[in-house]
């Protein structure tokens, strides 16, 4: 595990980030920059579309580190996460066991000395060659350093979590019929969460945490040029504006990150300069996706225009 | 440093936010990685390594603003942008000149240097026991008890003898009364710095006992006596409770809902083996979920407990197949439409309030259940579950309890919580027994605790 420290400091981590085209408050760049130094995983909370999910890939990018996603859904188990025996590989190698099984004994003349014989084979039925390996065993197996992105840690089952912690805190995992198998390298794991369901206090604890919210609208603008550098500067204020204000309503799903970019793009295409009421009704459907939000919006459509063209 | 940080986990947990030793021993780590002297730094790596939930956010800052805020910076006495001291360099020379020497302190005095008095002052905290301090009333007296670990008395005592000498010797008069003046800012300086300290320590304090005693105790408070920033406190709760209970159900649903072999899937998942059945697929057992009613009383008596049992049953909502809500007083009005449309606390608010009925009045449980009978029979059937909260204090009026009678028999249960003591139940106006007859189950129901037992038991 002898690999050089890749972030000298918080600030680091941030502008090595910004490089991949995400931006992110100083508070993260230092949970990242420690959890690196202490070989910590971190836990990321918060609302659906604020990057959570991005921050992986971004390290990813910025680390130049494979990523490695495990998604979490409700039932996901072991087999899926961690390992699995390919069992027609293996009983195809006993049917091939079977037909040689003659010529390998042939020779042996005691049952014991073919048992002898038999045994010196038989180790291999459960060998690495069978293992198949998931998400968890690849990223502590693999042959050089990875990010590893648990996604939605609060969608798998209690249980699920209590294993995770089992591999989390020592990155070695115990294979019954062969042994201990042991991270290679210690991966940079990302867990995300959106708190559907209450993750287990052991769990947090075992982890570096971070509460991410919606950006401001500083940061937001910032985003939006890092990704789209050719959004014309009053058309850009005036998204971020009408973006944050419809997030301050009360709404089903407030746009999140991802759909604003969607939303600019979508408005450059169309090389757009300002906002009009026409235009936002147009494109709504780019950040609202619920019927009730989009019912609530148009009808507040120039209001909310005009407040977003003020600033 | 160690010991500062130490502290601050024992004002954490004071006030209620869990820090385990092993994450006590990771923020010590962390901030040996992080360079010294950048305090936004230094917080974010408190905060990553201690606190573990958005909702402690608010309580660390202030914690942290108590523990680590310099005291020479804001708290803003005054606040004219200038510092607690005069730095006053030709101090050296003037002490100098007399041949006199100074105690340390009266030397920092006259130098006004603030990091080194700032150090003295924590010291003399440290050994005077500030942190044993409890009330305000104290604080004079250990003032006084600082003042004398730091040698305050004899310093003043020094330089004073510092000026006499140097109005004697007097080669340039005119340098008396500003040397007398830094001398009196500088004093006065490191008397405030000494209140911060005091005060500091009696916030700490306080803010710990606000959370950490009050807490625990919540749970047992009557719902009778509540202040408004109790019931803010008392829905926290409530969530913390709503998220408990839920683990709970999901633990036991994990173990019970386990059905029988699924067989053909389990045929089609292991065809790649020949049907050998490596990996078995099972049937989910299908929970039966119920339908709620909830009946409650929101006359003046009973309407916090009300207001709980309505807050704790829909944020549990996803365990039952539908949850509908009714208040009443003299008459019965359905509320559950507000709980569609908005959320929660504001949906309650509004439902102690707005809902089309007349607040004003004496409770009578007779007119609201035949009017129950009337509109809400036909919805009522063996999976419905009617939770009736109320004191059953019905002024003397008809009680009608064979509608309860006749309930019974339609519904699945038939639940009574009442928020008054079980030793009222009978007296004076109340038909508590007579209604307790027909109900399937009667709970007392006067605090958080009870609510949540009662709830606890309708979900497993």
């Amino acid at each position: 595990m002898g690999e050089s420290r890749f972030f000298r400091s918080p600030e680091h981590v941030v502008q090595e980030l910004a490089r991949h085209g995400y931006i992110c408050p100083r508070g993260v760049g230092t949970t990242v920059f420690l959890a690196h130094q202490m070989g910590k995983p971190i836990l990321v909370e918060g609302p659906a579309g604020v990057g959570k999910t991005e921050l992986a890939k971004a390290l990813s990018m910025a680390m130049d580190r494979e990523l490695i996603r495990l998604q979490c859904y409700e039932g996901l188990d072991e087999n899926k996460a961690l390992y699995e025996w390919e069992y027609a590989k293996q009983l195809l190698y006993t049917q091939l066991l079977k037909e040689k099984i003659g010529e390998l004994l042939c020779g042996t003349h005691t049952l014991s000395e073919a048992l002898d014989k038999l045994r010196s084979h038989e180790s291999l039925f459960f060998s690495e060659g069978f293992l198949l390996p998931r998400p968890l065993l690849r990223a502590i197996r693999a042959d050089s350093p990875t990010v590893l992105l648990i996604d939605e840690v609060d969608k798998a089952d209690p249980e699920f979590e209590a294993f995770l912690l089992e591999v989390l805190s020592d990155f070695q995992v115990t294979v019954p019929e062969i042994g201990t198998l042991r991270a290679k390298h210690i991966p940079m794991v990302i867990l995300t969460s959106n708190n559907t369901r209450e993750l287990a206090d052991t769990l947090r604890r075992r982890c570096l945490h971070v509460f991410m919210d919606y950006p401001t609208p500083e940061q937001e603008r910032e985003i939006i040029r890092a990704r789209i550098p050719d959004v014309p500067p009053r058309l850009l204020a005036q998204v971020v504006s009408f973006v944050q204000n419809l997030r301050k309503m009360d709404m089903r799903k407030p746009p999140s990150i991802g759909e604003t970019l969607d939303w600019a793009r979508a408005l450059v295409l169309l090389s757009a300069e300002q906002l009009d009421p026409g235009l936002v009704e147009q494109t709504l459907n780019f950040i609202l996706k619920h019927q009730e939000d989009l019912r609530r919006t148009r009808e507040d459509i120039h209001r909310l225009t005009r407040q977003a063209i003020a600033g | 440093m160690d010991a500062a940080i130490i502290e601050f986990v024992e004002s954490l947990r004071l006030a209620g936010i869990p820090v385990t030793t092993g994450e006590l021993m990771d923020s010590m780590e962390a901030l040996s990685f992080i360079p010294f002297g950048d305090k936004e730094t230094f917080k974010e790596a408190l905060r990553t390594t201690l606190v573990k939930r958005a909702e402690h956010s608010d309580q660390f800052e202030r914690i942290f603003a108590l523990h680590f805020c310099h005291l020479e910076e804001e708290k803003g006495e005054g606040g004219d942008g200038e510092g607690l001291f005069v730095r006053f360099l030709d101090g050296q020379r003037a002490l100098e000149k007399t041949g006199l020497s100074l105690s340390p302190l009266a030397k920092a005095l006259l130098g006004g240097e603030g990091p080194l008095l700032e150090r003295m002052a924590l010291q003399a905290a440290r050994e005077a026991s500030l942190k044993e301090m409890e009330h305000s009333l104290q604080l004079g007296s250990y003032l006084r008890r600082m003042k004398e670990k730091l040698g305050f008395f004899e310093a003043m005592k020094e330089l004073e003898t510092l000026v006499q000498r140097l109005e004697e010797q007097s080669s340039e008069p005119q340098s008396i009364p500003p040397l007398k003046n830094i001398l009196r800012r500088n004093r006065e300086g490191l008397e405030t710095m000494l209140r911060r300290l005091a005060r500091i320590h009696l916030d700490r304090r306080g803010e710990s006992w606000r959370r950490g005693f009050s807490s625990p105790s919540l749970l047992d408070k009557s719902f009778w006596s509540l202040t408004e920033e109790e019931i803010g406190e008392m829905r926290r709760e409530v969530a913390i409770l709503a998220r408990k209970l839920k683990l709970k159900v999901a633990q036991v649903d994990r173990r019970s809902m386990r059905g029988r072999l699924n067989t053909r899937k389990t045929l089609r998942r292991n065809l790649g083996t020949e049907g050998v059945p490596f990996e078995m697929v099972f049937r989910q057992k299908k929970r039966k979920k119920s339908q709620v009613m909830a009946l409650c009383d929101v006359s003046s008596s009973v309407w916090n407990a009300s207001r709980f049992m309505l807050n704790l049953l829909y944020a549990i909502q996803d365990q039952f197949d539908r949850v509908r809500s009714f208040v009443f007083v003299s008459e019965l009005g359905e509320v559950t439409s507000f709980f569609e449309r908005m959320e929660p606390n504001e949906a309650i608010e509004k439902a102690l309030k707005e809902a089309p009925i007349r607040y004003h009045s004496y409770s009578d449980y007779g007119d609201v259940l035949l009017e129950f009978q009337r509109k809400y029979f036909k919805d009522v059937n063996s999976r419905t579950m009617v939770i009736i909260i109320g004191d059953g204090r019905n002024n003397y009026l008809p009680t009608r309890s064979f509608v309860l009678e006749e309930l019974r028999e339609r519904c699945r249960k038939l639940i009574w919580l009442n928020p008054e003591p079980r030793t009222m139940w009978g007296t004076g106006d109340s038909a508590m027994l007579e209604y307790a007859a027909f109900c399937t189950l009667v709970e007392e129901c006067r605090n958080l605790r009870q609510l949540s037992n009662f709830v606890e038991k309708l979900i497993l």
